[in-house]
């Protein structure tokens, strides 16, 4: 694989990964909306202007895919069940602490959060890579993080 | 600033996302506030879960990855096919150049008939024209034309 890509995948597919799993739930669906996204990127790669485009690109499709897939799914977001861990991999309380947190918000709140938090975007940015505007970005996102205190709050999990 | 306007900013507060005025006036209650104060340090507890609980993907996705990508480039193709199609349209290549007769096919008629009759120059005298025009013709049809 061109070493531009290798780069590219070890600066940004942990961040990915985790925005698609916080908004997913689900290992398998996350690792593989993850890949599509980065094969569509390096597969066009010669169309992107710099590395925030890519960047943009990067999770605006992450975001869209498994928005897509979850409507397709019918999933819905207060279902509490934690993320299965197959295999070795251990569950710290961390963890599930915030997986229950994330399962009380619908996708278009958690979005903007997990992209704060995880892809430590700007709200521009935000508003950029979902395609909606400055005040709703804010609008989402506070609206998302009042809900997590509250639940927080109510189970004295902070 | 009151505690409920203080609250609702202290997201955007912690993420440098207000105006200095409005910035200014959220630090300003924060240090009259414990209460409020208390609520940016449980936020920032909160963006830390976010931080702590990253996974990596499995090393899987990378190897799909890689395979997917170099999948339009099968080996066989740029091992063996590809060289084999160079060399067949450079066979081609020189093939033509060297059979197609029709580069070099005036001078070899023109060579055929100056040797058959002994003539240096070919000319073919026009009826129609005037008595010391020549009109001197090559071509295909040359033999057609010459008598």
């Amino acid at each position: 694989m061109d070493l531009r890509f290798e780069k590219i995948y070890k600066e940004n597919s942990k961040y990915v990964y985790n925005v698609a799993l916080g908004m997913l739930r689900n290992r398998d669906e996350a690792e593989d909306i993850m890949q599509n996204v980065f094969i569509k990127l390096f597969e066009g790669y010669g169309s992107f202007r710099g590395d925030a485009d890519i960047k943009t690109y990067l999770y605006r499709m992450t975001v869209n895919k498994t928005i897509d897939y979850m409507r397709s799914q019918n999933l819905h977001s207060n279902k509490l069940e934690l993320i299965e861990q197959p295999g070795p991999q251990k569950t710290d309380s961390s963890v599930s602490l915030l997986d229950a947190l994330l399962d009380r918000l619908n996708p278009e709140l958690k979005a903007p959060i997990l992209l704060a938090e995880i892809g430590g975007f700007s709200y521009k940015e935000i508003s950029e890579i979902m395609n909606i505007n400055l005040g709703t970005v804010k609008s989402r996102i506070n609206r998302g993080i009042a809900k997590l205190r509250e639940y927080a709050d109510k189970e004295a999990l902070l | 600033m009151n505690c409920k306007n203080t609250i609702g900013r202290l997201y955007d507060y912690s993420r440098n996302e207000l105006s200095g005025n409005d910035k200014s006036t959220v630090e300003n209650h924060l240090k009259e506030c414990p209460s409020c104060a208390e609520e940016l340090k449980k936020l920032a507890l909160l963006s830390a879960l976010f931080k702590s609980g990253l996974r990596e993907p499995s090393p899987a996705v990378l190897a799909g990855i890689k395979k997917r990508l170099s999948a339009g480039r099968h080996p066989l193709f740029s091992v063996i096919l590809r060289p084999a199609l160079a060399m067949a349209a450079a066979v081609f290549l020189l093939a033509g150049v060297f059979l197609y007769p029709g580069l070099d096919r005036k001078a070899k008629l023109s060579n055929t008939l100056m040797n058959d009759y002994n003539i240096t120059e070919t000319a073919l005298y026009d009826d129609n024209a005037e008595f010391d025009e020549v009109s001197y013709i090559y071509g295909n049809d040359y033999d057609n034309e010459v008598f």
